[in-house]
């Protein structure tokens, strides 16, 4: 609908019926005086068109000059619209009651959700809530968030953090619990595993093992004072450990390579939902694809709004011998990044030594021995004898 | 005569012929609708005929389901399923 037509909805308008002997001769008359008419449509004897409700009375002076007889059919606009509702007081009403009551339940908490709790009860908190004023059916503007937040944080110390706020009629009660440390017995320094020891560094307890002494997992390594809980063992002990991975390497592996076909999607992208606009959709069984955005609008805002050139390369998987060397050079970078994933970042990587051995056609086999510095101290609880 | 010295002028002042001269300009959209500007008025109307004055003649404009869906002094914008248009002076 264009400005003006709004505008005529606001006035009213209607599409009036002109039948007589001559119905052109009163659009010809309609023109001249400038009249707002539009919307033409003919049927047997009868032309039918739009115009705005305050000239239809001005049209009618028209129509006795060209001899035709206009009536209005139809009826459009607010003019219209509130001369119906007045006509029904209680349709009013109601529509009114209906607003009245939506705004009321609109302003009130239908539900209550809560986030992030463990091992503290829901209930335990929704109960807490609602000592805080937080109940189902309570308006929201009596609700003091802060209040709620406070309340649930005094009444359960083991919550380090609260926070409520609404979603609509949703009241959202998100929790934080606190996380304690590991409650660590005291008890012996003993090696986690097998190892040479580098260095010993002892923050409580005596030292049983020097630097360059071989170990093996579960050997004390610093001893506490049996007979005094506060006297367990503590320190760091760094040795030298081995860690052994073989793999089988095939001396080939298949790349892909773009064949050269290629098709072309447009794409338009709006809060993360994708429609296709148009182009033929991917049908190749290997490919690549790119996107090349062609049209950004209110970028970096949430309304971001893009059109995107989706481009789908075929590929064709190409077999590609693979050098000794190469293989190795592979077998090692996996292993580092195997290493790296499994132990923690404080382990330090002291040698890698590698050997390989050939398995027939095109398969080595490849043994990997990384040597690495770790700490190794591991506190072993007394049991039994504990003072 | 003096139509033809117009003519004449307007092609030396390069001046656009329809504003010089009042013709009528017409613009067809392929088969679905009809645009003439600087008409005269409408003399016949039903769903499958249209006869447009123009200054020097009128155009006829046969169809079906036609519709005059904008109008006003100047332009009339005749839309439905065009067969024919034709100018006759």
């Amino acid at each position: 609908m264009s400005p003006a037509r709004l505008g005529y909805w606001f006035t009213g308008y209607v599409l009036v019926e002109v039948r007589g002997k001559n119905p052109e001769r009163l659009v010809n008359l309609c023109l001249v005086s400038g009249f707002p008419v539009w919307g033409f449509s003919a049927d047997e004897g009868a032309v039918y068109f739009y115009t705005t409700l305050p000239k239809y009375r001005s049209i009618r002076k028209l129509a006795r000059k060209s001899r035709c007889i206009p009536r209005i059919r139809r009826r459009f606009g607010l003019p219209f619209i509130v001369a119906r509702v007045k006509k029904r007081p209680a349709f009013l009403l109601m529509a009114s009651l209906m607003f009245a009551l939506f705004v009321y339940m609109a302003g009130s908490t239908w539900s209550i959700q809560v986030k992030g709790n463990e091992t503290v009860p829901r209930e335990e908190i929704l109960k807490t809530a609602a000592s805080a004023g937080l109940v189902r059916g309570a308006r929201k503007s009596d609700i003091s968030p802060s209040e709620v937040e406070a309340a649930i944080l005094r009444a359960h110390p083991e919550l380090t953090w609260a926070y409520v706020h609404f979603q609509g009629t949703l009241a959202v009660i998100e929790v934080v619990e606190k996380t304690r440390p590991p409650t660590e017995l005291p008890g012996d320094v003993v090696a986690a595993k097998d190892g040479v020891v580098t260095s010993v560094l002892v923050l409580s307890g005596t030292p049983v093992v020097v630097p360059g002494q071989t170990v093996r997992a579960g050997d004390v390594l610093i001893r506490g004072a049996p007979g005094d809980a506060r006297n367990g063992a503590r320190g760091t002990v760094l040795a030298r450990t081995w860690y052994e991975i073989y793999r089988e390497v095939e001396l080939f592996s298949s790349v892909p390579v773009r064949t050269g076909r290629k098709l072309e999607v447009k794409v338009l992208r709006y809060r993360g939902t994708e429609f296709v606009l148009g182009g033929r959709h991917n049908a190749f069984e290997w490919y690549e694809v790119e996107d090349y955005p062609e049209i950004v609008l209110f970028e970096g805002s949430p309304m971001e709004i893009s059109v995107i050139s989706r481009v789908f390369y075929e590929t064709a998987w190409v077999r590609r011998e693979v050098t000794e060397e190469e293989a190795v050079g592979l077998a090692k970078q996996e292993a580092l990044e195997t290493i790296e994933r499994k132990l923690p970042s404080s382990v330090k990587l002291v040698d890698l030594s590698c050997e390989t051995v050939s398995l027939g056609e095109g398969v080595i086999g490849i043994r990997l021995v990384l040597s690495v510095e770790e700490d190794i101290a591991l506190v072993r609880p007394w049991s039994g004898r504990e003072g | 005569m003096l139509r033809k010295i117009k003519q004449d002028l307007a092609e030396i002042l390069e001046l656009p012929l329809d504003v010089s001269l009042d013709l009528p300009k017409i613009v067809i959209v392929g088969e679905l609708g009809v645009l003439i500007q600087n008409h005269r008025g409408l003399i016949q109307y039903s769903p499958d005929r249209i006869v447009i004055g123009v200054g020097s003649g009128q155009v006829t404009v046969t169809g079906d389901s036609l519709k005059i869906s904008e109008v006003n002094q100047e332009d009339m914008l005749v839309r439905g399923r065009i067969k024919t248009v034709q100018m006759s002076t």
